[in-house]
C-alpha cells in the first residue's frame, strides 16, 4: 500500500489487513475508518475472518509427549513413561533403575503401564528365512555330489579304455613302469651317465633302493623281472613287484583255463597306471577295483587286466617284435 | 571384503535383511528383489567395503532401497493400514506380538525402521543413526515416539478385549 493511496472498493482489502495487523497510521487509519462508516453495505468482518488464535498456549500433555528421557530429569507421575521407556531402552544407571523399581512400589497403579512398555519390544520371527541364498553367492559353484562321483566314474572308464591306445607299443608300459630302456638298435657312448633316463617308481610306504647304472651297460631293453634280475644286478627291483596282482590271483583259481598272459611272469611287470583314480573309485563304489597294464616277459605279449567288483576282463595280444 | 568374506555375509545376514525388509514391505516377492537388489549393490563394490563393516552396509544400502520403493509406491499401502480396526482382535487370538506388528505397520517409516533395527538386529543408536542417515538425537526421539505409540496401542488392544 502506498501512503496517500485513495481507498476505494478494488483496494481496501489491502488497507484492512494493514488495519488488523496494526502498520496502518494516523492519517491512512482515519482515512479507513471513514471508508469503513460510507460503505457499510461491504460487510468487511465475514469477508476477512480474523486469524488470530483462539490460545497460543499447546496441551501441557502434548508437550510433556514431546520430551525424551533426560538423566537430570527427576521421577515422579509426569516423567514416569520416560523412565520406564529409558529402562528399555537400557539407559538407566543402576541407581536410576533401583529408583525406579521403589517408585513403582510405591505407585502400584503404575504397574500395567511398565507392564506394556516391557512388551513394546518386536521379535523377529527367525522362520522367516531368505529363500535364494545360494543365488546370492559369487565365486563358488555348487557342484551336485552325484555329479562328481558321476565325473570320477566317468574318468576311470576313459582312461581305461583309451591307455592302450594311448601309450605306442614301443615305449608306453615301459615308461610307465618308470624302468629305464634302450632301443636294440641304439649304441650308447658309455661315457656320459644319463640320469634322465632312469627314473623310480613312486612308492610311499616302501621306499626304494635304486642304483643308477650307465646307460651303456643296459644291454637289452627288456623290463626287468625277478626271472631277469641276474642279468641286471644294477637294478633294484622294488619289493612291491612281487606282490600277488589279481591276474595272479585269477590264475590261481583258474589254472585249468589259464593264458600266457596269466602267468605269474607276466602278473610280476603289470603295474597300475591309474592307482590313485582306481583307489578312490574303489572306495566310493566300496568294491575293489583293478586296473592293471604290463609285458609278458617270455612271449612278450602286452596286455591289460581288469577288475571291477566280481567282474573281471583282461586282453593280451602280441608285440610285433615277437611276431617278427 | 573378499569373494568369501561375501558370502558368509550372505548366510549370516540374508535372513535378516529379508526379515527388515518383509517387514517394511509386507510383500515376499518385493522384499525378495530388495535383498537381492542389496547385495548386488554390495557386491559392486564389494572391493571398498569393510568385511567388519559389512552389516551396516548392507543394512544401510537396504534401508535406502526400502525408502526409494516406497517412494516409487506413492505411500498407498499407508492409507490401506490405517483402515485396519483393532476390534478386529478377538479374545480367542488375542497375542501381543501380533497386536505389536499391527501397532509397528500403523507407525511412520522412520519410527518403524529404527524400531526394527534396534530389536532386531541390537543396533546402538549411533549405528541406526549411521545407517539411515540421521543424528543420534534423531534416532533417539524417534525410537522414544515409537515406544510411546507402541504402548498406547497395546492399552487400546487391552480395552477393547
Amino acid at each position: 500500500m502506498m501512503k496517500g493511496e485513495k481507498i476505494n472498493k478494488d483496494n481496501y482489502e489491502v488497507f484492512y489487513l494493514d488495519y488488523l495487523e496494526g502498520n496502518l497510521s494516523g492519517e491512512d487509519l482515519v482515512a479507513f475508518e471513514i471508508f469503513l462508516a460510507n460503505n457499510p453495505n461491504l460487510n468487511i468482518d465475514e469477508e476477512l475472518p480474523s486469524v488470530a488464535l483462539e490460545s497460543a498456549e499447546l496441551d501441557p500433555s502434548f508437550k510433556n509427549s514431546l520430551k525424551v528421557f533426560s538423566e537430570e530429569e527427576s521421577l515422579n507421575g509426569e516423567s514416569i513413561e520416560r523412565w520406564l521407556i529409558a529402562r528399555e531402552e537400557r539407559l538407566l544407571t543402576y541407581s536410576q533403575e533401583k529408583e525406579l523399581v521403589a517408585f513403582l512400589n510405591k505407585n502400584p497403579h503404575h504397574n500395567p503401564l511398565s507392564l506394556r512398555y516391557k512388551q513394546t519390544h518386536v521379535i523377529a520371527d527367525t522362520s522367516i528365512v531368505f529363500p535364494h541364498k545360494a543365488k546370492l553367492k559369487k565365486g563358488a559353484r555348487v557342484i551336485p555330489l552325484f555329479a562328481l562321483s558321476s565325473a570320477i566314474a566317468a574318468c576311470a572308464v576313459l582312461a581305461i579304455l583309451a591307455y592302450p591306445f594311448l601309450f605306442s607299443e614301443d615305449q608306453g608300459s615301459y615308461q610307465k613302469q618308470g624302468l629305464a630302456m634302450t632301443k636294440p638298435s641304439e649304441k650308447p657312448s658309455g661315457e656320459d651317465l644319463d640320469f634322465s633316463r632312469f627314473t623310480a617308481e613312486k612308492n610311499k610306504t616302501k621306499p626304494l633302493v635304486q642304483k643308477r647304472v650307465p646307460v651303456n651297460q643296459i644291454k637289452t631293453r627288456q623290463i626287468p623281472s625277478f626271472e631277469l634280475q641276474a642279468n641286471l644286478d644294477e637294478f633294484q627291483v622294488l619289493p612291491e613287484r612281487a606282490t600277488k596282482t589279481y591276474a595272479q590271483t585269477s590264475v590261481n583259481n583258474n589254472s585249468e583255463n589259464a593264458t600266457e598272459m596269466e602267468s605269474p611272469s607276466y602278473a610280476m611287470g603289470m603295474k597300475n597306471p591309474v592307482a590313485p583314480l582306481t583307489r578312490r573309485v574303489s572306495s566310493f563304489i566300496k568294491a575293489p577295483v583293478e586296473v592293471k597294464t604290463g609285458k609278458d616277459q617270455v612271449h612278450q605279449r602286452k596286455g591289460f587286466y581288469l577288475r571291477i567288483g566280481n567282474f573281471e576282463f583282461y586282453r593280451s595280444k602280441k608285440d610285433k617284435t615277437s611276431e617278427e | 571384503m573378499t569373494a568369501r568374506e561375501y558370502n558368509e555375509s550372505v548366510d549370516q545376514y540374508a535372513d535378516n535383511l529379508y526379515r527388515f525388509a518383509l517387514k517394511h514391505l509386507r510383500s515376499e516377492s518385493v522384499a525378495q528383489d530388495i535383498v537381492q537388489e542389496t547385495f548386488a549393490k554390495v557386491w559392486e563394490k564389494h572391493e571398498d567395503v569393510d568385511a567388519s563393516k559389512a552389516k551396516s552396509y548392507l543394512f544401510s544400502t537396504a534401508y535406502h532401497a526400502i525408502v526409494d520403493w516406497a517412494k516409487k509406491e506413492g505411500r498407498q499401502r499407508e492409507g490401506e493400514i490405517q483402515e485396519t480396526d483393532l476390534s478386529t482382535y478377538s479374545q480367542q487370538n488375542f497375542d501381543v506380538q501380533d497386536i505389536l506388528n499391527e501397532a509397528l505397520d500403523r507407525l511412520p517409516e522412520q519410527q518403524k525402521t529404527v524400531v526394527l533395527l534396534r530389536d532386531y538386529e541390537g543396533y546402538s543408536y549411533a549405528e541406526i543413526a549411521n545407517i539411515c542417515a540421521l543424528n543420534e538425537s534423531q534416532v533417539k526421539v524417534y525410537i522414544f515416539r515409537a515406544r510411546k505409540a507402541l504402548q498406547e496401542y497395546l492399552k487400546s488392544a487391552e480395552l477393547i478385549i
